[in-house]
């Protein structure tokens, strides 16, 4: 158990998170259900805790302009009682994660910062198109959350950069995402599938498939969505589209599965979440 | 329902600052902008040390002297002596350190107490009024919830959340809702059934 100790800073205004970052040795702490136990295994040792929770700007959920702004610190619990359509595959995933006490604390920032192969709502980033609202001393710049990850556990943000906000345009259609776990709660994806479709006059126009827990990093797999568009999404296309999925996987052996079982469940995982995204897509669609 | 936890404080100030020797420093708000010179008048490092937090607990306030690194689950047994939240695993996975934050269900080893000042913190102990015992406790006695009770306060605490959430409403919403409180003596059925009546009694 390391003994080193840190500073606790609580920063209430924008301005004032992204100076108290810049200092070294700084990390952002949102509800902390991934580093408080991290850093009390000692694997890593901060030496200031910038606690992101009490800026407003970091907190709820609005509409703005053709967006939905979702602030960083925002919890999965307050995430999951919204039903708004457009964030289905955010929310699938915000409503499994941890237990009900993990998501009272656990943040949609957090979740993304961690950026672990098996987040549950990354996949659910991805094939919304959401983008990362990046700000430190040096300006603010938009990521595409395609664009974030680098490896396991890594992404582009640097660590004196604080996530203000993740944005997700407005778009037609149906997502969901849905993960395989052995245990129905309180256990981490073995294999994890989001899918958007967009659906007119019964075919569809625009689609996108991620994968998690298969691959370094959560990631979308554009072959398998541009062979849905065109198409009813029929068992043959859903056929042609897990194809893709599974091509595009590179699973390893670990705790939670072996490369075979990941791979066996893919593809049933990838067709049961294209079909319901297809029954929400036709739900949303005008009669 | 927004858990917003912003305000809470109203002694808050632009930072809860704790450094050893300091106790938790009130600088003054400063506006955006202008607060460079501010932070120079600040002990410079990052030495760290025991500072007073204060945690109001089953409407009592309490100041432990305490590390920024201490888990509320820690403040609340070791230094403020009361032992009935429980710790299983530290790390998130089992509930036995589960207590009410602002009426909402959190796990105490997951929280830091210096992010909880100022909140409504709820233990088991602060449930029973004299010897009259809170519906949740005599549901679990009632439909014999419990073996060895070791899980006991923290499924206790996380029902009353469940409950209150609205959560209770079916036997598959009850598991599906408590499924972040285990037991090792498995006592699930009797836990359901605990909660069931409990949350009839309660509506
Ligand atoms: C028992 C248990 C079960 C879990 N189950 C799941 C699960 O089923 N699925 C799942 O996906 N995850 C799970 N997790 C992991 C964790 O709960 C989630 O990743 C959660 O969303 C993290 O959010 P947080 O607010 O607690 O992050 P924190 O722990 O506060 O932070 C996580 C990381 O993100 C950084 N960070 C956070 N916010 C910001 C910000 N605004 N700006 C810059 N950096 C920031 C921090 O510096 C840190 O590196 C589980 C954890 C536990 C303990
Ligand atoms: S001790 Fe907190 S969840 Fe196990
Ligand atoms: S009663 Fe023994 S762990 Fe639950």
């Amino acid at each position: 158990m390391p003994t080193t100790g840190f500073t606790y800073l609580r920063p209430l205004t924008v301005a004032d998170l992204i100076r108290d970052l810049a200092e070294p040795g700084a990390f952002a702490l949102a509800g902390g259900t991934d580093l408080v136990p991290l850093r009390a295994a000692g694997a890593i040792t901060p030496a200031v805790l910038v606690d992101v929770k009490h800026v407003a700007e970091l907190r709820g959920v609005e509409t703005e302009g053709d967006a939905i702004r979702i602030g960083a610190a925002t919890t999965l619990a307050d995430l999951g009682e919204r039903d708004g359509r457009s964030l289905d595959a955010i929310l699938d995933g915000a409503k499994i994660v941890g237990a009900a006490q993990t998501r009272e604390r656990a943040t949609l920032g957090g979740n993304l910062c961690r950026s672990s192969p098996a987040g549950d709502t990354l996949c659910g980033l991805l094939v919304l198109d959401a983008v990362a609202e990046l700000q430190s001393l040096d300006g603010i710049r938009h990521v595409p959350v395609r664009d974030f990850f680098t490896g396991p556990s890594r992404n582009v943000k640097k660590p004196s950069e604080a996530l203000v906000s993740i944005r997700v345009p407005v778009r037609e259609g149906g997502s969901a995402y849905r993960r395989f776990t052995y245990r129905r709660s309180m256990d981490l994806a073995v294999v994890g599938v989001a899918a958007w479709l967009s659906i007119e006059d019964g075919v569809c126009v625009n689609a996108a498939i991620a994968i998690g827990a298969v691959a370094p990093t959560p990631r979308l797999v554009p072959a398998a969505a541009e062979t849905l568009v065109g198409t009813t999404c029929d068992d043959e296309a859903i056929a042609h589209a897990c194809e893709h999925v599974v091509a595009a996987s590179s699973p390893i052996d670990d705790v939670r599965g072996t490369r075979d079982h990941r791979l066996r469940v893919l593809r049933p995982l990838t067709r049961d979440t294209l079909l319901l995204a297809l029954t929400r897509a036709l739900g949303s669609s005008p009669p | 329902m927004s858990s917003d936890e912003i305000g809470a404080e109203s002694t808050a100030t632009r930072r809860t600052v704790l450094r050893a020797g300091v106790a938790a420093a009130a600088a003054a708000p400063i506006a955006a902008g202008q607060d460079t010179a501010a932070a120079d008048t600040e002990p410079a490092g990052t030495q760290t040390g025991p500072a007073r937090v204060p945690l109001k607990v089953n409407g009592r306030l309490h100041e432990p002297e305490l590390e920024p690194r201490v888990t509320l689950l820690d403040a609340l047994r070791e230094r403020i002596g009361l032992t009935g939240t429980k710790k299983g695993c530290d790390r998130g996975e089992c509930g036995a350190c589960t207590v009410l934050v602002d009426g909402r269900r959190i796990k105490s080893c997951l929280t830091l107490a210096v992010m909880q000042q100022g909140r409504e913190i709820t233990t088991v102990e602060g449930l029973a009024h004299g010897e009259r015992l809170h519906p949740v406790q005599a549901a679990f006695i009632g439909n014999d919830a419990l073996q060895c009770g070791f899980c006991t306060p923290g499924q206790v605490m996380s029902a009353i959340g469940c409950i209150e959430e609205g959560h209770a409403g079916s036997d598959a919403e009850i598991k599906e809702w408590m499924s972040g409180n285990l037991c090792r003596c498995s006592c699930y059925p009797n836990i359901v059934a605990a909660v069931r009546q409990a949350a009839r009694e309660l509506r």
